[in-house]
């Protein structure tokens, strides 16, 4: 189990399913939890150089970009929200094995694969507790339906447009000015959202571990 | 189509989005609750030949959610449900999981695609189209393969087996290949066995092994393709893929390096190379980096002496 790896090792997991389960993902959430980042993405290269932004053939405007961030948010929101309050609550803290960061990445790990919709898990934690059963339900819940409603929403608006042919003002949405700005949302706002609680849990853990430290 | 005159649905009458979002929260709704009556009354229906009980409400309930939603985390051991809660609470979702979630990506397609129209598609019929023209061909031929490669696949509960050391030890069988074979092509990963394909009777060999990581992507990245197909520029598929490849190969290649280099407190003691705790030895370290799906959950007693070696990689 992924318990068992090293504190990086089991960190790279943790972060795949963090940045929305994107990277090929589950089948149908990934991709279009994919075109939810390219609308950011497209947002963001539409503010550099001021002008409305367009996507495969429809200008994307400032409803599309606010249910684009409805869905984005909705990871950070349960998967944070739920593990702090495993985090200090008595029923939430009697699930982790081990103490310390350790502990930490086991809870954080738990609400990350249920939201994001992956189903690993991280081991350690005795999730099967009312406790965790039933907010590992919740999270899993949102982090399907919350996702896929906005997604549909944006989907309405975008087919009910008209075709917004690329122009010679147009950020082209092929290459590797593109691909590189795409990998760069994702990451940015994966790290900012997510880099503390990676920093109380998985690297806490790394470097407690080289320094001598077990849990 | 018989199917949809059979269900009283129209397949051409488009559907604006928050009817294809309401009906799809009804339809996964009502799946739950059919799920959750399943799992509940499970020792009182037919074709549980151990005679297990039941699951209890919460774990019943969050079962019922972790598959309706794709997500797959088992709180529960597969050992402890009958055939007939795998066939028919689980490996239902297994399909329909998977489809809602593909039908909803079309449903997106389809806005780009479109001009002008009030519409995105018909969740029924994208429902239809998705399992009876994908899920269902391929799981049927994958399945036969995983037989023929030695998945069992029937309704007989156990066969007692004599160990090398003589005792006698009853191993769990069941309907296992039809249900692994869309566990991984949906990306589900509910395993049949609390091992998941760490266990060799999901898993036997080294080219089931194979397939089973390959297939755990091929719908996600051959959806990448469909979108530059639905939107008229197959490049713009090709440049999210990439933008896919580079993210999965940066994770690959930190998290091998962590693994290779191993636990430094276990060298300490002498244990040179990396980290195999965890790895499922028939495997090594790299086999697990390839799947991001559904290992199981610890067992409920955490105690019990059997056969979880952890497939972190599985499913």
């Amino acid at each position: 189990m992924h318990d068992s790896f090293t504190a990086l090792g089991g960190m790279i997991p943790l972060i795949n399913m963090q940045l929305g389960e994107v990277i090929v993902g589950g089948v149908g959430a990934g991709i279009y939890g994919f075109l939810l980042f390219a609308i950011l993405a497209v947002f963001v290269a539409g503010l550099m150089v001021g002008r409305t932004p367009e996507y495969v053939g429809k200008k994307i405007e400032a409803r599309e970009v606010k249910l684009a961030v409805l869905a984005i948010a909705t990871l950070p929101l349960c998967i944070l929200g739920l593990t702090t309050l495993s985090s200090v609550l008595p029923a939430g803290l009697a699930g982790p094995l081990n103490k310390g960061p350790h502990g930490f990445s086991e809870i954080l790990y738990a609400f990350t694969s249920a939201a994001a919709n992956n189903g690993s898990a991280f081991a350690g934690l005795t999730a099967a507790t009312p406790w965790y059963d039933g907010l590992l339900a919740v999270a899993m819940w949102l982090g399907r339906f919350f996702i896929m409603v906005p997604v549909l929403a944006i989907a309405g608006r975008l087919a009910a447009k008209q075709h917004a042919p690329a122009g010679a003002g147009s950020f082209p949405t092929t290459g590797p000015l593109w691909i590189g700005l795409l990998v760069g949302v994702i990451l940015i706002l994966g790290g900012l959202t997510f880099l503390p609680s990676l920093a109380l849990g998985p690297i806490a853990d790394h470097v407690a571990t080289r320094r001598g430290q077990l849990f | 189509m018989g199917f949809y005159r059979l269900a009283g649905v129209d397949p051409n009458a488009d559907q604006g989005w928050r009817r294809y979002a309401l009906h799809m929260l009804a339809f996964n709704t009502g799946l739950l609750l059919f799920t959750y009556a399943v799992l509940r009354l499970q020792d009182v229906l037919p074709l549980n030949p151990r005679a297990l009980a039941a699951q209890s409400p919460d774990l019943a309930f969050n079962t019922a959610v972790s598959f309706t939603t794709n997500t797959n985390w088992q709180s529960y051991s597969g050992e402890t449900l009958s055939p007939l809660a795998q066939m028919l609470a689980l490996t239902i979702h297994n399909f329909l999981s998977a489809a809602t979630g593909i039908a909803i990506a079309f449903a997106l397609f389809r806005g780009f695609a479109r001009r002008q129209a009030t519409g995105i598609g018909n969740f029924w019929a994208d429902m239809t189209r998705v399992t009876l023209y994908l899920l269902l061909p391929v799981s049927i031929v994958y399945a036969l393969f995983l037989i023929a490669s030695g998945v069992p696949q029937t309704l007989a509960a156990s066969v007692d087996v004599t160990t090398l050391e003589g005792a006698t030890q009853s191993l769990g069988l069941g309907p296992v290949a039809s249900q692994e074979a869309i566990k991984m092509l949906g990306t589900n990963g509910g395993g049949f066995f609390n091992a998941n394909s760490a266990h060799p009777f999901e898993n036997p060999s080294a080219l089931t092994n194979l397939v089973q990581m390959l297939s755990i992507f091929v719908i996600g990245v051959g959806l990448t393709w469909t979108f530059g197909k639905a939107v008229g520029d197959t490049r713009q598929g090709w440049a999210i893929l990439a933008a896919m490849a580079l993210l999965f190969l940066a994770g690959v290649t930190v998290a091998y390096a962590a693994e290779a280099a191993g636990n430094p407190h276990l060298q300490a003691l002498g244990l040179a190379g990396g980290n195999v705790e965890g790895k499922e030895v028939r495997f090594g370290i790299a086999a697990w980096r390839c799947s991001r799906r559904s290992p199981p959950p610890p067992p409920a007693a955490p105690s019990t002496p059997c056969t979880t070696v952890s497939p972190p990689w599985a499913a």
